[in-house]
């Protein structure tokens, strides 16, 4: 170890402020950078479930009014010749 | 043929590799990056001109090579995006220009934070600090330009054209300390000669600089995943991989 205790290292020989302001804005800015890939992964993998969710609502709505509307043909159908 | 071959193939490939690659990156980069750091600020010898200051160097030069060799790699996929239309490649493009849009950013700060005690300024007006904002801006223009863009075909081609553009910056960004007078100092290992450093000051560098380059690396693998995931957002693969992921997180 260079430095012959701990408040002499974090002193720098009078330097700390400037030496520890550019440590630890580096780790902030590479932290940020690090949480932010991390965390639009999870909210994109997220849009993608919910993107799923809201494509097999829309294919299930058709679908029932696709048969509401058959069903309702069948049924004048039937109507008209029962009249 | 490739193209014809492996148009769906393909970035599900590259997505299961960035996976596979990124725990190493990760790891490794993690390690040799706090192992250097400690090394350069608490166990290397002190400076006889700069004393304690010129540790912020274990910082401030691999930020700032970083940021030219970031700047590169996103030029080159820029080009390979242009000529051979490789859509995967303006994805590593804009993985990459956040990445080095930060790392520029921390070599303008540790700068400053290190021209204040050595020079008496945080900030002045010549050529290697001015040209190397200019490179910030740069990295900056590429997001936005890709951004501005709704169509992603049409956004990759803009952005990387102002990628390659700006490659003009980098020779500027690294003669400026020769081309005019400047407060910078010249280079100390990136020449033609041997390092103007002692050892046991040199291999801390050197070593952060690999530490840097592998956590970028990590966080490249990552922001492609990203990029990838984005542009296929409606591919059952990516649906499948939501819901395997989704799986997972619940039964933890």
């Amino acid at each position: 170890m260079h430095f012959e205790d701990i408040s002499s290292f974090l002193d720098m020989g009078g330097y700390g402020l400037y030496v520890w302001l550019s440590f630890g804005a580096a780790t902030l800015s590479l932290l940020v950078l690090w949480l932010d890939s991390f965390f639009s992964k999870r909210t994109l993998l997220t849009q993608v479930l919910t993107e799923q969710i809201r494509q097999a609502r829309i294919k299930a709505a058709a679908e029932q009014s696709a048969t509401a509307q058959q069903s309702a043909t069948a049924e004048q159908r039937t109507n008209g010749e029962t009249i | 043929m490739w193209k014809w071959l492996h148009p769906y193939a393909k970035t599900e490939r590259t997505y299961h590799l960035c996976q596979r690659l990124l725990p190493w990156f990760s790891v490794l980069g993690l390690a040799v990056i706090l192992f250097a750091t400690v090394w350069g600020l608490a166990y290397a010898p002190t400076d006889y001109q700069q004393s304690e200051a010129y540790r912020i160097i274990y910082i401030h030069v691999p930020s700032a090579v970083l940021s030219k060799s970031l700047y590169s790699a996103m030029a080159i996929a820029a080009f390979i995006g242009l000529v051979w239309q490789v859509k995967t490649s303006f994805m590593a493009m804009m993985a990459l220009a956040p990445i080095g849009a930060t790392v520029t950013f921390v070599s303008l700060v540790t700068g400053a934070a290190w021209g204040k005690p050595m020079w008496g300024t945080w900030w002045e007006w010549d050529a290697r600090l001015t040209s190397q904002l200019i490179l910030l801006f740069l990295f900056l223009g590429v997001i936005s330009l890709y951004k501005a863009f709704e169509d992603k075909q049409q956004a990759g081609k803009a952005a990387g054209v102002m990628a390659i553009v700006g490659v003009i910056n980098l020779p500027i960004i690294h003669y400026s300390v020769e081309w005019w007078n400047t407060l910078h100092q010249g280079a100390t290992i990136m020449k033609f000669d041997k390092p103007s450093m002692p050892t046991e000051m040199l291999w801390p560098l050197l070593l952060s600089i690999l530490g840097w380059a592998l956590v970028s690396a990590a966080i490249f693998l990552l922001r492609m995943q990203n990029e990838i995931i984005q542009r296929e957002l409606r591919r059952p693969w990516v649906q499948n991989l939501a819901n395997k992921n989704a799986s997972l997180s619940e039964g933890k």
